[in-house]
């Protein structure tokens, strides 16, 4: 059976109109003034009228920002078949708590038997179809189309550990959750998972239904410690990521 | 994968023609059948279509990604413009399948109810050979025969009796009301209520206590609304 009805990436253009994928809470973004970017058919917050000042909050407080075209999709399979499907992409096994970065796409470890891999919109695609041929000659491993399912956050800033301790327990110190610590956790009392992709950067995926609850909770938590919502822009100008350095 | 999807329920009787200016899939009656399922592109937006009617007129729903949601809407509106589309809420649908006597799972029924009296036993299969969860249960209702019934019934004078009220016999509480609006279309009030077996049948008069007033109400087994399913099946 075809599940390609779960897939953003596979709308095409009808009378020369392509859909556009959308943020779950992109009507919010458009509300506070958000200028908008194209990328493999997402719409992307390029910004909020003052990237300076969304520079300087990912420099000196924090920033927030809305990933949610980031791709997602889980492989689901017997630990040892998930283990030897996972190093042959990723060229190391992934270790409970620890995700792997190779080629743009993170590697986090859900559980024994589930492996999220994340990766830039326009791979999205391609990705799914290598792994699912990679299931597809594995017993009983399948791939889950999570995309949209899951909206995902930067939270970026020398105060982006202190946003987060405001609203989950879990010890983000370096020496407890170093670069590419992975864990599903509860974050302002909803299922969640923190990846720290470097320094001062963690992306949170949480619960779509939840984006805009979870964008309200972080935004007012950023804007008290001095921080504000950023695009992409000055995303991209305060610290590249690993993921967009290797893309 | 729930938040992930979004889904519209496109309903009535211009639905077929708003959906295949829409797709390239036959949507045709005999393409695309009552309970039928389909994977398309709708607007150029991967969809899930299913040919179901929970409010009782030819109908759709469309589940497609989120990200898709709002372009699919918007469009379907467009395109509905002429036909004088228009959304409807959660009011309208439990009014509309009320007429149609379609049961709100966890409303009309609790855990101990069984669809052989919820006035659904064509959905049990006891003639088949393999097992299945609950056959036991069902088997022996089926060998006692129905102590109850999820039934239809009106109310002419307007008095919309509410949700939970009793149906009482003698003067003893002997069921309940699980749903009841008043329908603009069919101009009386319609419900669904537990009664016992023997007050099961059409025509049967029933007494309903609500908030210290006694209503007069009569049984129907058959939808209010549509009881061929021509609309539903056309």
């Amino acid at each position: 059976m075809s599940f390609e009805f779960l897939a953003p990436d596979a709308a095409v253009a009808l009378d020369g109109r392509r859909p556009p994928l959308r943020s779950p809470i992109e009507w919010v973004h458009r509300r506070d003034g958000a200028t908008f970017d194209k990328l493999a058919g997402w719409r992307v917050v390029t910004g909020y009228g003052d990237t300076g000042k969304e520079a300087a909050a990912c420099r000196d407080s924090v920033g927030v920002a809305d990933v949610s075209s980031l791709g997602k999709l889980e492989l689901q399979a017997e630990p040892d078949v998930l283990a030897s499907i996972v190093a042959r992409f990723a060229g190391a096994a992934v270790a409970p708590g620890r995700a792997a970065l190779t080629d743009g796409v993170w590697w986090c470890p859900v559980t024994a038997g589930r492996v999220l891999a994340l990766c830039e919109p326009e791979h999205t695609a391609g990705l799914r179809g290598q792994l699912e041929a990679a299931a597809a000659d594995a017993s009983f491993a399948s791939v889950h189309e999570l995309t949209t399912a899951f909206g995902s956050n930067i939270v970026a800033g020398p105060l982006a550990r202190e946003t987060f301790a405001r609203t989950t327990a879990l010890d983000l110190r370096p020496d407890r959750f170093p670069e590419a610590a992975f864990a599903p956790v509860s974050v302002a009392r909803t299922p969640g998972m923190i990846l720290r992709q470097a320094g001062d950067r963690y992306l949170h995926l949480f619960g779509a239904g939840f984006a805009l609850y979870t964008w309200t909770v972080f935004i007012d938590a950023a804007e008290h410690l001095g921080g504000r919502a950023v695009g992409a822009e000055a995303l991209r100008a305060s610290q590249p990521t690993e993921l967009e350095a290797h893309a | 994968v729930s938040q992930g999807l979004s889904a519209f329920n496109l309903a009535g009787p211009r639905s077929r023609e708003i959906l295949s200016g829409l797709t390239d899939l036959d949507c045709s009656n005999d393409a695309f059948s009552y309970l039928d399922g389909k994977r398309a592109h709708v607007a150029g937006v991967p969809c899930l279509l299913l040919r179901i009617g929970f409010v009782g007129e030819l109908g759709y729903e469309l589940h497609c990604p989120a990200a898709c949601a709002e372009h699919l809407w918007d469009v379907i509106l467009e395109a509905g413009q002429r036909h004088d589309i228009r959304p409807f809420g959660l009011e309208p649908q439990r009014v509309l399948r009320l007429q149609k006597l379609h049961i709100l799972v966890g409303q009309d029924t609790d855990a101990e109810s069984n669809p052989l009296e919820a006035a659904m036993p064509w959905i049990v299969k006891l003639d088949k050979e393999e097992d299945f969860i609950g056959r036991w249960a069902l088997e022996s209702v089926s060998e006692r025969g129905a102590e109850n019934k999820l039934v239809g019934f009106t109310i002419s004078n307007g008095a919309v009796p509410s949700e939970g009220a009793a149906v009482v016999a003698d003067g003893r509480p002997v069921g309940r009301v699980t749903s009841s609006r008043f329908s603009p279309l069919l101009k009386r009030t319609i419900g669904m209520a537990w009664v016992p077996a023997a007050l099961g049948e059409d025509g049967a008069s029933i007494t309903l206590a609500d908030e210290g007033r006694r209503l007069s109400a009569q049984v129907q087994t058959a939808p209010f609304y549509d009881p061929d399913q021509e609309r539903l099946r056309g």
